[in-house]
């Protein structure tokens, strides 16, 4: 699915959150989302996912304005917090159960597609534990499952890589979303973890005070760069030595 | 008491103000911090209209009754009443505070980070010393007494504000919750039906107060130090100042329960027990009963394998009606159906309940009327209230719909967060209502005829009131599923035309809904005009739905709200 964000414009009470961004994100793709603490990468995403409602500008999910009674479109995507959302007295498998049926997942294959990711994530024998009784990185790869099982056309997460995932875990999640873009699916991420949006993107997107800063593939920003490894490492220095 | 040094604070402060002066950035930020701060300033209007309030019915009930000592027994029950509040506050501050996360890293005695904590409940109560100042000041205002008699009523409420403290402290220390939470209820209870029912309730209240006065004020701890003041009136009696002896224990107790609170002041890590698994219901039920606290992968891989994990919830199955809602639920409905109750809709239990309550009421009211025919519609009524209650409890029930999840600092309703839609949701949310429309509306004609044969009226005239009070709460479930929609996002945040238009719209609609309800409940001259304002209001309620559903599509608010800290 085509994200497109057309001139979104964003202001909390604290200040400018969102100035006019104008983005476009092709399907297929893995973009994350850079900037320092307060750029408005969380706020883009909850833009995206119908949370917050831009002051001005709108969102455009393949060519068509998302307004909060299209609730078709926004079922074709999957939002994952920095702290998944759970229901804390119910059993990790029961919580797989109703995101399921809500985004009506829950065909012929669910079940082998579950218990699969289940396995791969070492959350087997806990799948019948009450949410509340898992750790952080328990929870979160819970609710990768939960993603991975609805399996949506877009994926937006915030801080995947701070959510104190083990690093299999993270391999795993790294294996699973390169091989759903390479299905089309359209992978939105917010990181503050330069070394890994390095090798785990296709196209970045910096902002810096609720503006688009640079939004590019990664393969064009190496271009311009003198340490080609460092690539990003090397923009944020330049930004923060510009002042910008 | 402080855990930090004076000298280090200031110069901190005179390096940072330095720094925010020599950036443009940070004088932004500073501005825009300001600008936050102006909204604790809400808080305060807050405080004191309460504190103006407490003025005003020390005032109303010294004036009405002309005697000061009524006056004096609103602010002895003001300070029974708000006891509970202090313990709980004192308890909290101690145990539950957010202080405790970062004092428990800081190398200080235990002794030292009680104190810590106990100044700051101090200065959270007084609040509490504003009310009796307002209430004493306005009594000496009532009384027009001279200047230096003026000071001794402010020395008489910071007496009585240190007693509340000590109290508060005594009943914290040795763990007596119970009956100060009965007392504050009740308390709470007999204002609002005093503010709600004027022309009938305040009279009684006034008049059993005003009688109760002179008692309570004596026998009451809270009201020892309140009595004081009664030395400061012309020819006003001399013995209150024995009173003082009691005072002067409740202060020697203070000492003893600041010892127990110290003592018993812990703050550990809390330490989850280890959990059981929670096994679908129809594997738990053919589990053995000495069947083991964790399954293992096996049977976890058999439970998902078999797609009971997915399998409709058993709720169902649990009751009749439960039964005869799931069937007339459509797929959609069914699986948020699971998604607002995971934990079930109890109908058949709950209606049970409500109908015992209220056949007890109605047989207390009938022992109540041989004893004391008065008594008897006292009983009925706040029966009434009671079921009453429960009805509306069961009929606006929105289970996990509206409960907030925390998202990068802001909190979200789980709908917004799982995408569920305000007209899906709240048209499940009226099925639900709707299906018991029958039930609710045989169960409050029952109640209308009984309540209307115990009180000696037409059957005909309770029938038809159940009638319409049914309908009427039915009716409220379109209001208070909107209001629970709201209630979660910054739709009427800010003072900006479009959330005024809509705060504006809602408060129209509910007073509108209130007016047309009362007068449809209790217009008894002209049944054509009553039935017309009961249909108005519920198409009142039903507009609400649609008219929110317009600002939802069109309005630019979040559905989102900013954490409270």
């Amino acid at each position: 699915m085509k994200i497109e964000l057309r001139g979104v414009l964003k202001t909390y009470p604290t200040g400018r959150a969102l100035d006019h961004v104008s983005l476009t994100i092709e399907p297929g793709q893995i973009v994350s989302l850079l900037g320092p603490n307060g750029a408005g990468k969380t706020t883009l995403i909850r833009c995206l996912a119908g949370i917050a409602a831009p002051d001005r500008g709108a969102v455009y999910f393949d060519d068509q304005e998302f307004q909060r009674d299209r609730l078709d479109l926004r079922r074709r995507l999957y939002i994952m917090p920095d702290f998944p959302f759970m229901f804390w007295d119910q059993s990790i498998l029961r919580n797989l159960a109703i995101v399921l049926r809500l985004y009506e997942a829950d065909g012929a294959g669910a079940e082998q597609r579950v218990l699969e990711l289940l396995r791969e994530f070492d959350l087997l024998p806990l799948a019948l534990r009450p949410a509340q009784s898992l750790s952080r990185g328990q929870l979160y790869k819970a609710g990768l499952v939960a993603l991975l099982a609805v399996d949506r056309e877009v994926w937006l997460l915030d801080e995947p890589f701070a959510s104190g995932m083990d690093p299999h875990g993270i391999d795993a999640f790294k294996q699973h979303a390169r091989a759903a873009a390479g299905r089309g699916r359209t992978i939105l991420y917010s990181t503050q973890m330069l070394d890994v949006a390095e090798r785990f993107s296709d196209a970045v997107c910096v902002l810096h005070q609720g503006a688009i800063r640079a939004y590019d593939t990664l393969d064009r920003l190496r271009e311009g760069a003198r340490d080609k490894d460092n690539v990003l490492e090397e923009m944020f220095r330049q930004l923060r030595e510009s002042g910008t | 008491m402080k855990l930090h040094s004076p000298a280090f604070e200031q110069a901190l402060r005179r390096g940072v103000n330095r720094a925010v002066r020599n950036s443009p950035e940070l004088r932004r930020e500073r501005r825009l911090a300001k600008r936050r701060r102006r909204a604790s300033r809400l808080l305060w209007l807050g405080y004191l209209v309460y504190v103006w309030f407490a003025g005003l019915a020390v005032y109303a009930a010294a004036a009405k009754t002309g005697r000061v000592a009524t006056g004096l027994a609103v602010i002895n029950l003001l300070m029974l009443g708000s006891l509970h509040l202090l313990a709980q506050a004192l308890w909290k501050r101690l145990h539950t505070s957010s202080d405790n996360a970062a004092l428990v890293l800081l190398p200080i005695p235990r002794e030292r980070w009680f104190r810590w904590q106990w100044q700051k409940f101090l200065r959270q109560s007084l609040l509490m010393l504003f009310v009796l100042l307002a209430g004493f000041g306005t009594l000496a205002g009532f009384l027009a007494l001279p200047p230096w008699k003026w000071a001794a009523a402010f020395l008489v409420a910071l007496v009585s504000w240190t007693v509340v403290l000590a109290l508060a402290a005594f009943c914290t220390a040795r763990q007596i919750r119970g009956p100060l939470a009965a007392i504050t209820s009740g308390l709470i209870l007999v204002v609002f039906a005093a503010l709600f029912g004027r022309q009938f309730v305040l009279p009684v209240v006034l008049q059993a107060l005003d009688q109760a006065a002179p008692a309570l004020n004596l026998f009451l701890p809270t009201g020892w130090p309140v009595s004081l003041f009664q030395t400061l009136t012309a020819d006003g009696p001399r013995w209150p100042l024995l009173l003082l002896l009691p005072v002067g224990l409740v202060f020697w107790t203070v000492r003893d329960s600041c010892r127990r609170l110290c003592d018993g002041f812990h703050y550990q890590e809390v330490i989850l027990p280890d959990f059981a698994d929670l096994a679908p219901e129809t594997v738990a039920a053919t589990l053995p009963a000495d069947r083991p606290v964790q399954l293992g992968p096996t049977a976890i891989e058999e439970i998902i394998q078999s797609r009971t994990f997915l399998a409709p919830p058993v709720w169902p199955q649990r009751g009749r009606l439960e039964l005869w809602l799931w069937r007339r639920f459509s797929p959609r409905e069914r699986a948020l159906a699971d998604f607002v109750f995971p934990n079930g809709y109890a109908l058949t239990a709950r209606w049970l309940r409500i109908v015992k309550v209220f056949a007890v009421v109605s047989a207390l009211a009938l022992v109540a009327g041989l004893i004391s025919p008065g008594s008897q519609e006292w009983t009925l009524a706040v029966g009434m209230v009671i079921t009453g209650f429960l009805t509306l409890g069961q009929m606006i029930n929105h289970g996990r719909a509206f409960h907030l999840l925390q998202f990068g600092g802001v909190n979200i309703p789980m709908h917004a967060g799982y995408g569920v839609g305000f007209v899906e949701l709240s048209r499940l949310l009226s099925k639900c209502a709707l299906l018991q429309l029958p039930l609710l509306l045989a169960f409050a004609q029952t109640a209308g005829v009984t309540a209307a044969l115990i009180a000696g009226l037409p059957p005909v005239t309770g029938w038809v009131f159940g009638l319409k009070a049914g309908g009427l709460l039915f009716a409220s479930r379109f209001i208070f599923a909107t209001l629970g929609f709201s209630a979660g996002t910054n739709d009427t945040a800010g003072f900006r035309f479009r959330p005024l238009l809509l705060l504006g719209t809602i408060v129209l609609v509910g007073v509108a809904f209130a007016g047309l309800g009362g007068v449809g409940l209790f217009l008894r001259n002209d049944p054509a005009v009553a039935w017309g304002c009961c249909l108005g209001a519920l198409l009142d309620a039903y507009a609400l739905v649609w008219i929110y559903r317009w600002f939802l599509q069109f309005g630019r608010f979040d559905l989102m709200s900013q954490v409270r800290r």
